[in-house]
């Protein structure tokens, strides 16, 4: 059972672990989507970053090939402007200039084309000559010849000559080859045709001409029509070399342009560490988010664990605060007798001598003290009740014998207030049970001491047990009903009457003594038992309380009560209550009779009359002894004649019949049943009588009672370790005629029986709770001994009054049991009791 | 739970927003590619039917855009005020991507509206002013009057050849004194009467100036830089030899019409145009010599004879050569002095703006 449940618990856990796991993974996979995503992003923004560096560079790079050929230009325009003056000496002057830079040919020539120095150039050739003509600095490039750069000679406002400088094309890359990211990066200039200006490279290299592969010219085709609206551009492309960065600017100043690659590596450097650290900072994010989550799950259920913490204080606070309210109740209870008490002990001293108004105020205290017990005693049950400290007793009952046993212990109060009481059993097929007997008695006995409590002289009284299927296999369910025409209740007082110290607070009822706590007792014990109370109540016109509980049968097929000898007879019943009719019919219909009922006495004697003469006589009565118009004896005495000796007639007797039997007898009686008529009860009536109407009948309800009084010539043994109670106890006992022995505790106990001459003790009065041995211990003692006085009856006398400690008493093999404080009446009965049991045998 | 997983969703959702955000904005920055042009403007200080300079122009442009299927609006005789930058605002709102204009005193304008609409293209025929999407451009048209100064100067009897001319400026001024030195090369002897007009438009003010000059003078051969024809009709008229200028209008003067300094604007537009559309503009000013085609002689009628038709063609090749330009010194102004030296030419600056002297030959008679 247990690793059924570990492992189902196990599998809930799983479960949920299972879901946490897979909500975690999903998000973790978002996230992880979420940081290729921002990557590829970031990725892309460092792309246009740098491709934003990349015309940055380029436009610096232009610039500078464009402060070169400035330079060029400046330089010739410098000996330009010289040369109109120094007629004389201008080829000198020009040679020298020639013979400081090999590099370029420096030239001079007429506006018409003839050459005053180094050679002539045509403007079909060199555009640059016919602008320098018009008076513009001008650069322009032939292929196979170089790049010349050609200034017009100002004489005055107008050009007299053009002067140029032509770098052949084997120096350009030399001299105006652009280096770009360290010598890394690759540098043409261009024409607004894409023809190449200045190379990328020494036109002697070998090196891989990357600006030729297809990619790489619609990358720079791109960016020649970017840079028309721009000035500059670059834009990522690969190549055979990787991917490269391609980069365009115009050259301001003149017709040119720059184009030029760098491996994106390069361009990266520094940059690819943005990418890295962006990676980082999601991770971290990421992270953070998660531990943040773990935590919140964390969090949740330790406020989850508070709250149930908080909720168990609530409840425990509750309690509490329920427990302290009950106290304080009861409190006020146990004052008022205690106050009683003590302050009628005062007053008896006071007045000592005044021996009536002494015994009154003893008569008094003695009432008080026992209220105050059956307080204590109820207090101390509710308090093991609620502590959870009852078990129950399931043992085998008889219901029959548990309503009989009721009826005995209630005849005499109901007799007393000169009440009506009436029992009966509907549909009991089920009579053997197996339930806790002493509390079940509890409560009925507290039900029916309640009713008859709240019902005013000659009222009336029904008890009545009923029974129907229960859903469960091997139960019965039963419902048990007290009904009494008494004072009722108010709703609202109905509504609290199973709570603790409740008692209704009317002129009427506060006379009447009790606890308060009953109910709740009873009510705690059936809840105990699995059942429910409730009651149905209307003031001044009674109550009835309904106990419904469920119980184990004993055989759950009933027993065959059929009796051959009556099947098919003919019976009558005769009751005025109805449902005893009822219920008497049924079971007589059930033990295979034909039965029929009548209400009237009267009746009854015509219709057996009229029976036989229809030859259908009846052949079974049963007869109530209580009937309104011709009482039960009677009836039979009228009957009797009629049908002759043979039919059974069972006269009906709420046990009240000892004092009528031998009336009862004489009048033709064979036998008596009790009400409440049980099935088998009953039967077995009816067939010792058919088995032996002549023996005298067996007595199925209770026993001879030995009257209280006479024990002269017994000797008991008193065993207390108090020596108050002793003398309590022995004065007691001492007005009873019994002779008295003390014992002070268990072991002098033991000896004293162990040693006395056999039949010396008639019984042991045994306490139980005492130093060294207790009496449990004693009486086990004294039983092993195996003297002829180990059997001696031993009673215990203890302050544990309840059922377990009974049972205890039971189990250690004592004979009954009086509780503490010893009640007089009771002690002389279970004495009587035992002693009388020990007389017959 | 519940609260953790609405956190974290969160968190997660501002990161996806804020991130795809981000990425979005420079990278559509970056890539804003440009509207195509599928629309011009055209805003005309002449008349598109003078034949002459504006219709020139007009029917030029007329061509391409047809070829080239883009639509046209067309505003002419639209004065040069402040009319203009509405008239243009008006256009580039209708959605015109290129506007042609064809007067220098639009200048002023055009580069302010340059300046506003940084993605319109701009082009003024005539005009100085550039910028990045602002280009003004003319023909070397001194080089071809040079050339029609040539053919008047070996046609004329009289040695009286007429001028009319519509405002002094240094382009006006350039293209008389071009005629003059053309004149001068081939009949050191002959004169040009030049009248003005003060008007570049005004038709009957020229056909009253052709007049005059012609009662005042024995001109035999007229020719004039103003846009309208009328001094042409009223020299035909008289029986007076005729060259036009900026558009060849031999047919309609079949009695008296030699030749033309005119203009073949059609490849230069086709040229511009194509830029334009391809977004490869360069804002810049184009003076486009004879060797281009933008300014060329027309063909001279049967009234010019051959040895005159060969000396023009002669000259031509050596403008084209580059060995000779028309302002190549030696050059004298009309009080003696020395313009240009020998060996000397004068620069691009100077005959832009500094042309206020009249070459050796002029007359100015108004």
């Amino acid at each position: 059972m247990m690793e059924l449940i570990k492992s189902v618990k196990r599998k809930i856990t799983e479960y949920h672990t299972l879901r946490l796991s897979l909500i975690l993974g999903i998000m973790l996979t978002a996230l992880i989507l979420l940081g290729v995503f921002l990557y590829v992003r970031v990725e892309a923004l460092l792309n246009i970053y740098m491709e934003v560096q990349g015309e940055k560079q380029a436009e610096t790079l232009a610039e500078l090939s464009r402060r070169q050929f400035q330079v060029e230009l400046t330089a010739l325009y410098t000996v330009a402007s010289e040369l109109p003056r120094i007629e004389g000496m201008r080829v000198e002057a020009l040679k020298a200039l020639q013979e400081a830079d090999y590099d370029g040919k420096i030239g001079v020539q007429h506006i018409d084309g003839r050459p005053l120095f180094g050679e002539a150039y045509k403007i079909q050739d060199f555009p640059c000559i016919e602008r320098a003509v018009r008076g513009e600095n001008a650069i322009s490039f032939c292929a196979g010849k170089g790049l010349m750069f050609c200034v017009p000679a100002f004489r005055e406002d107008n050009i007299a000559f053009v002067v140029y400088k032509l770098y052949p094309e084997e120096v350009l890359f030399r001299r105006f080859g652009v280096v770009s990211y360290s010598g890394v990066g690759r540098t043409k200039i261009v024409d607004i045709n894409d023809d190449i200006i200045i190379t990328s490279m020494p036109l002697d290299s070998d090196e891989k001409l990357v600006f030729d592969e297809l990619s790489v010219r619609e990358g720079t085709a791109l960016l020649h029509k970017r840079i028309f609206q721009t000035g500059s551009a670059a834009v990522f492309k690969q190549s055979s070399i990787g991917e490269v960065m391609l980069y365009a600017a115009r050259i301001p100043d003149s017709d040119y342009h720059l184009v030029g690659y760098v491996p994106k590596t390069v361009v990266r450097q520094g940059v690819q560490y943005i990418s890295y650290l962006v990676i980082l900072v999601f991770l971290i994010l990421a992270g953070t988010v998660f531990s943040g989550g773990f935590l919140l799950i964390d969090l949740e259920n330790k406020s989850k664990e508070s709250d149930a913490l908080r909720e168990a204080a609530r409840v425990a606070e509750k309690s509490s605060a329920a427990k302290s309210e009950f106290l304080s109740n009861m409190s006020h209870d146990i004052r008022t007798p205690m106050n009683a008490i003590i302050g009628f002990t005062n007053l008896a001293i006071e007045n000592q001598d005044d021996t009536e108004r002494v015994g009154e105020y003893l008569n008094k205290i003695q009432a008080s003290s026992k209220h105050l017990l059956s307080l204590i005693n109820d207090v101390l049950e509710m308090s093991r009740i609620e502590s959870g400290k009852i078990e129950l007793n399931e043992v085998p009952c008889s219901l029959p014998r548990i309503l009989h046993d009721l009826n005995t212990i209630i005849i005499g109060q109901v007799e007393a207030k000169r009440q009506e009481l009436s029992m009966d059993a509907v549909n009991v097929l089920n009579e053997d049970v197996y339930c806790d007997k002493l509390r079940l008695n509890q409560i009925l006995l507290n039900l029916l001491s309640n009713a008859v409590k709240y019902t005013p002289a000659g009222g009336k009284i029904v008890v009545r047990v009923i029974q129907s299927a229960s859903e469960k296999p091997g139960y019965a369910a039963y419902e048990i009903r007290v009904k009494d025409n008494g004072i009722g209740m108010t709703p609202e007082f109905a509504a609290k009457v199973f709570d603790a110290f409740e008692r209704e607070r009317s002129s009427t009822v506060s006379g009447i003594q009790g606890t308060g706590l009953g109910m709740a007792i009873t009510k705690s014990v059936i809840d105990l038992m699995g059942g429910q109370i409730r009651v149905e109540t209307e003031k001044d016109k009674g109550s009835e309380f309904i106990v419904n509980l469920e119980l184990k049968v004993q055989t759950e097929t009933a027993p065959d009560r059929r009796i051959p000898e009556l099947n098919g007879i003919h019976a009558l019943v005769v009751d005025d209550d109805f449902d005893t009719c009822d219920s008497a019919t049924r079971l007589l219909t059930q033990m295979g009779m034909r039965p029929e009922w009548t209400l009237s006495g009267k009746e009854a004697v015509l219709r057996a009359k009229h029976a036989l003469e229809r030859g259908d006589g009846f052949g079974v009565f049963i007869i109530d002894w209580k009937l309104p118009d011709l009482n039960g004896v009677e009836a039979v005495r009228q009957i009797r004649p009629i049908v002759g000796e043979e039919a059974p007639i069972l006269l009906m007797t709420a046990y009240d019949w000892p004092s009528i039997r031998d009336e009862a007898v004489e009048a033709g009686v064979n036998g008596f049943c009790n009400k409440p008529l049980f099935l088998s009860e009953l039967y077995n009536d009816l067939t010792r009588v058919i088995g032996d109407a002549e023996k005298s009948e067996e007595k199925t309800g209770g026993g001879d009672i030995l009257t209280v009084g006479s024990f002269a010539g017994k000797r008991v043994l008193l065993t207390d370790d108090i020596e108050m109670n002793r003398e309590i106890a022995v004065a007691l006992l001492e007005m009873n005629d019994f002779e008295v022995e003390q014992a002070c505790d268990g072991i002098e106990a033991v000896e004293k029986v162990t040693n006395a001459p056999p039949g010396y003790y008639d019984a042991v009065l045994m306490d139980i709770q005492m130093p060294v041995m207790n009496g449990y211990e004693a009486t086990r003692k004294i039983r092993a001994s195996g003297g002829p006085n180990a059997n001696i009856p031993i009673i215990a006398m203890t302050a544990n009054a309840f059922d377990e400690d009974k049972k205890a008493a039971y189990d250690a093999g004592m004979n009954g049991h009086v509780a503490k404080p010893i009640d007089v009446e009771k002690l002389m009965a279970v004495l009587g009791e035992i002693l009388s049991r020990d007389d017959k045998n | 739970m519940k609260k953790f997983f609405l956190m974290a969703a969160v968190v997660v959702c501002a990161l996806l927003v804020s991130v795809t955000l981000l990425a979005r904005f420079p990278v559509g920055m970056m890539n804003r590619s440009p509207k195509e042009i599928q629309k011009i403007g055209i805003i005309m200080n002449g008349s598109i039917e003078d034949r002459s300079y504006s219709q020139a122009q007009y029917d030029a442009i007329m061509e391409v855009v047809e070829e080239k299927n883009l639509e046209v609006i067309c505003r002419e005789k639209i004065a040069a005020d402040e009319n203009f930058i509405t008239i243009a605002e008006e256009l580039i709102q209708d959605g015109c991507g290129i506007i042609f204009c064809d007067n220098y005193l639009f200048d002023i304008y055009l580069k302010e509206l340059a300046a506003a609409h940084s993605d319109i293209y701009f082009m003024n025929a005539s005009g100085t002013e550039t910028a990045d999407n602002l280009s003004s451009y003319l023909g070397r048209v001194y080089q071809a009057r040079y050339l029609t100064g040539l053919i008047a100067g070996l046609e004329t009897k009289t040695n009286e050849i007429g001028y009319i001319l519509a405002c002094l400026t240094p382009e006006t001024i350039r293209q008389l004194n071009a005629f003059t030195i053309g004149v001068k090369k081939v009949n050191p002897e002959a004169k040009v009467f030049v009248r003005r007009t003060d008007d570049w438009n005004d038709s009957e003010k020229a056909a009253a100036e052709t007049l005059i000059l012609l009662s005042d003078h024995d001109i035999d051969i007229l020719t004039q830089h103003v846009n309208p024809i009328s001094p042409l009709r009223v020299a035909d008229e008289r029986g007076v030899k005729i060259i036009g200028n900026n558009y060849d209008n031999h047919e309609l003067f079949p009695r008296t019409y030699l030749t033309a300094c005119a203009f073949n604007w059609k490849p230069f537009f086709e040229a511009r145009i194509q830029e334009c559309l391809e977004r490869e503009f360069i804002g810049k000013h184009y003076w486009e010599d004879i060797e281009s085609g933008l300014v060329y002689l027309a063909p001279v009628t049967e009234l010019v004879s051959p040895e005159a038709e060969k000396i023009a063609e002669e000259e031509l090749k050596r403008l084209i050569s580059g060995e000779f330009d028309v302002f190549f010194g030696p050059l004298t102004d009309i009080y003696g002095a020395e313009q240009v030296r020998e060996g000397e030419n004068l620069s691009d600056q100077r005959l832009l703006y500094d042309m206020y002297w009249f070459t050796d030959g002029v007359v100015m008679e108004s």
